[in-house]
């Protein structure tokens, strides 16, 4: 060993290579098959009653009976210890005749004999402490989550060995560990809940702990005692003791264990698969040494709890994901049967969207922001999703610590420290997300009973509390990881999201086809039905017209006037036939857009209706500086004319009066352009009346007839052109027309 | 002057009425020489005319001087027709005149586009019905001046020395 360790470089520490065993045991390393003592502890010669160099001059044979020989020669040597420390049972070695508890394992080509023994019965775990291991496992079986288990694990260990505290450490991906269950003296404070972090416990030590199952230290404040020759004399090189139960610690674990004012320690490995899943770490405020019998029995249930764990994590996790899917499934239902996903989202039920656990969640969509539980604002939540949207490739993106991606969010670790993010869209920033709060807790110390009033060297850096509280700085801004179920769900629900759009843009896409189809055979009909209608129109106006050409000089005036009724009939007819072709013909027709000139398209229509205007006196004004659009001034016109005509024909005033003028237009609306009149006024109930297709509100004759399809054609130009057209009337005292020609901008 | 002894057209029409209108306008027409009128009442009929085999002992159909045409038509429409003469070897000079009810300026862009010589919309009252049918006489059969169909023309497409 050539540089003391301390914090800095303890994670370099070669700790499987101590050169020395704690002072309870004796280390003997044994050359096969003969069994020759290559290396001794310096403590072995005393105990065993013998001096050094003798003892590593002999063979094992030499220091057990013949019959303990016989024995470990067939029964145990036959067996795989490689890597493996096999308990024996005790046997007494050397001159002396002391008895010892043996642990045997073979490694790098010798064979590693450890035997220990304690003398002070007072410390000592009996046997009697050991419980029937059926009735723990029973116990332990009816468990139903994770965190029971190792509670009731814990409980049961501590019976066994009567420590002062039992607790059940789970590491996490970030090898930071969490303390998740505890069985303690009652007097003590609880460290249940308590976070360390990866450095606690180095790499190398994590690796050992998989290699080796239990470790036990029966008091910290020994001195180590050191093999000798210190190299192999096989190979020259350190004795590497990684599977040595009574290997010699790390001072600086040792140091830690001290600050906590803890006398004894033992660990016992929970492995899962290959990976080192957690400990039991018991602690002891005096000296304490495990029989072989009690270890084995807490080894066992170490093992159980091992092939438990896993599993029942795995069911955990499981039955999560089950719910997810189930989850799933209810909304993916409930999409198919609403026209539109997002409301099945912000209906469905839960703390969160689609079950994910998370303190918050959010959807944006269409300028859209739907909130539920701990999130940040919508504001911020709507910058976020434009921050992703510029700077994530993936669809479905994670982090437990959005801050270190974007540091704006820093100050929101809070709420916003874990984000799981699906994207909806390719074009605009639209999300579903889970947020998840910054995981540090806090903690509220109590005055620690056991805390020595000196800690070692190192400070207080080797204390529970400074793990704590370097535990919480490496965790600031960071949330707890989200699993892989989790993205899984988060993926299957834009998947169905996005399914649920294609189906309904498809759907779309047929109804408008469908409508397009419809429409084109309204056009067909439209043009049919006239065309066919016209023909036998034509031929009664044709034959009445023979009959007067033939026959007019034996018809008397009666019969004359007969036949001028149809012929104006048959003229009525077309009119009307004309006028449902026009405006079948106008939904449909594109429209010539160009910039317009208002004042020249008034022009145009009073010129239309010229006419009309001689003809009544009506007096019209119109503001001279109407303001230009877009559209099409030949529609346009139309509409003047129509509106100009009506605003003539349904007056009783003398003179009439009309107005044309405009309003500009304002945040909310377009700029308006209005035909005002004196004339005879629309009743109330009428409003709508008067835009419907030959719907006519006076008699044939009245103002001047008319089929009634005008004002429905001048509505349909106007809502061709994107605007509205609506109207305000006081009865007996005039009528004004309004309309705009583009959106109005307050409508989305 | 151009003498034309007894101009035939050919009348595509389906309504009844229709021809019997127009027949009657045409035939008290004051026109020099008597309008003789052929009818056809599809597009088929006048199709197949164009195609018709050569029978011998049969009066070859006259090469009219003017086809006067209804757009609409019961199955296959009149621009079929159109079509057809505007390719037909013989008949691609004739004069085609135009008279439906469709006031469409789609329709009528297509016709004149395709070959129509004019457009008349059929009108419901009488007397502009009259006026026109009336103009389209005097026109193409005093006014204008056709192409000399060759002697004993007929409008099926035959080698020529078949004609002696």
């Amino acid at each position: 060993m050539s540089d003391p360790v301390d914090l800095t470089n303890c994670d370099r520490e070669p700790i499987h290579i101590p050169g020395s065993v704690q002072p309870h045991a004796i280390l003997l390393v044994l050359e096969e098959p003969a069994l020759s003592i290559l290396q001794a502890t310096a403590n072995a010669p005393e105990r065993l009653g013998l001096d050094l160099e003798g003892l590593l001059q002999m063979d094992l044979p030499e220091l057990i009976s013949a019959q303990d020989m016989d024995y470990l020669r067939k029964q145990i040597l036959t067996k795989d210890l490689e890597a493996s420390p096999h308990y024996l049972p005790p046997l007494q070695v050397g001159p002396a005749g002391q008895s010892f508890e043996v642990l045997v394992h073979r490694y790098q080509g010798v064979l590693i004999m450890e035997l220990e023994t304690w003398t002070d019965q007072a410390s000592m775990v009996q046997d009697e402490v050991y419980v029937s291991l059926k009735h723990t496992l029973s116990h332990l079986q009816s468990s139903t989550s994770v965190v029971e288990f190792c509670q009731r694990a814990a409980e049961h260990v501590k019976r066994f060995t009567g420590f002062d505290r039992i607790m059940v450490y789970r590491f996490a991906d970030d090898a930071s560990g969490h303390i998740i269950a505890e069985a303690r003296r009652d007097d003590l404070e609880s460290y249940l809940g308590m976070h360390y972090p990866a450095s606690d416990i180095p790499k190398q030590a994590r690796k050992l702990f998989v290699r080796s199952q239990l470790r036990l230290n029966p008091d910290v404040r020994y001195q180590a005692v050191a093999l000798l020759p210190r190299l192999r004399p096989d190979n020259g090189e350190p004795l590497d003791m990684s599977y040595c139960v009574s290997r010699s610690m790390s001072p600086i674990h040792a140091e830690y264990l001290q600050n906590m004012g803890v006398t004894a320690s033992m660990s016992i490995s929970i492995v899962v698969g290959e990976e080192l899943w957690g400990l039991f770490a018991c602690h002891h405020y005096s000296p304490r040494y495990v029989a072989h019998s009690t270890r084995m029995a807490c080894e066992f249930l170490a093992h159980m709890l091992s092939l438990q764990v896993g599993s029942k994590e795995n069911e955990e996790q499981h039955e999560y994901m089950l719910r997810l899917q189930q989850e799933h499934r209810v909304l993916a239902d409930a999409m198919i049967l609403q026209p539109e996903f997002y409301h099945t989202l912000i209906h469905s039920r839960g703390e969160t969207l689609a079950g994910i656990e998370a303190e918050g969640s959010a959807l944006l969509y269409n300028d859209m922001v739907h909130l539920r539980g701990r999130t940040p604002d919508a504001t911020a939540v709507r910058a976020l999703a434009i921050r992703l949207a510029e700077s994530q490739e993936q669809a479905v993106w994670s982090t437990d610590h959005l801050g270190g991606h974007y540091p704006e969010w820093q100050p929101a670790a809070a709420t916003a420290s874990g984000l799981l993010a699906a994207r909806l869209s390719r074009q605009a920033p639209a999300y579903l997300m889970w947020f998840r709060r910054e995981e540090t807790q806090t903690r509220n110390w109590a005055g620690d009973p056991t805390k020595p009033v000196e800690t070692g060297p190192h400070g207080d850096r080797l204390t529970p509390r400074k793990s704590f509280e370097l535990w919480q700085q490496e965790v600031r801004g960071r949330s707890r990881p989200w699993l892989n179920c989790e993205t899984e769900a988060a993926r299957a629900l834009r998947q169905t999201i996005l399914e649920t759009e294609v189906r309904r843009a498809e759907h779309l896409t047929r109804l408008n086809a469908e409508l397009d189809e419809r429409n084109r055979q309204l056009d067909s009909f439209a043009y049919v039905a006239s065309h066919d209608l016209k023909e036998p129109l034509r031929g009664i106006s044709n034959f009445s017209n023979f009959i007067l050409e033939d026959c007019g000089a034996q018809l008397d005036e009666q019969g004359i006037n007969y036949l001028r009724t149809m012929m104006r009939l048959t003229e009525r007819m077309e009119t009307l036939l004309d006028s449902l072709l026009y405006y079948s013909r106008l939904s449909r027709a594109e429209l010539q857009t160009y910039r317009v000139d208002m004042n020249a398209v008034v022009q145009d229509a009073l010129e239309m209706v010229v006419a009309r205007v001689q003809e009544s006196q009506v007096e019209i004004t119109v503001a001279k500086d109407l303001p230009p659009t877009f559209g099409d001034a030949d529609r346009l016109g139309e509409v003047f004319a129509n509106l100009l005509s009506n605003a003539i024909k349904y007056n009783d005033k003398k003179p009439p009066q009309i107005e044309i003028g405009w309003q500009p237009a304002t945040l909310t609306h377009a700029a308006i352009y209005f035909v005002r009149d004196n004339g005879i006024g629309i009743a109330a109930e009428h409003k709508t009346l008067v835009f419907q297709i030959f719907k006519r509100l006076h008699g044939r004759e009245e103002y001047g007839g008319g089929v009634g399809a005008g004002l429905t054609i001048v509505r349909k130009i106007i809502e061709r052109h994107g605007g509205r057209m609506w109207l305000e009337s006081a009865p007996g005292q005039g009528t004004t027309f309004y309309f705009t020609l583009e959106q109005d901008p307050a409508t989305p | 002057m151009n003498e034309i002894i007894n101009p035939s057209f050919l009348v595509v029409e389906d309504s009844d009425e229709d021809y019997a209108a127009l027949e009657r306008i045409v035939l008290r027409s004051k026109a020099p020489a008597p309008v003789r009128l052929q009818r056809c009442v599809s597009a088929e009929q006048v199709l197949d005319m164009l195609k018709a085999p050569l029978l011998p002992d049969r009066p070859l159909p006259v090469l009219p001087a003017l086809i006067v045409l209804d757009l609409n038509l019961p199955g296959v429409d009149g621009r079929s027709v159109l079509l057809a003469v505007r390719q037909h070897p013989r008949l691609k000079r004739t004069p085609v005149v135009i008279f439906s009810t469709s006031s469409s300026p789609h329709d009528i862009a297509w016709c004149y586009e395709h070959g129509a010589n004019s457009y008349h919309v059929k009108q419901t009252d009488y007397g502009s019905f009259k006026r026109a049918v009336e103009l389209l006489v005097d026109y193409w059969v005093e006014a204008v001046r056709l192409p000399v169909p060759p002697r004993s023309a007929s409008i099926l497409d035959k080698p020529d020395e078949m004609a002696s």
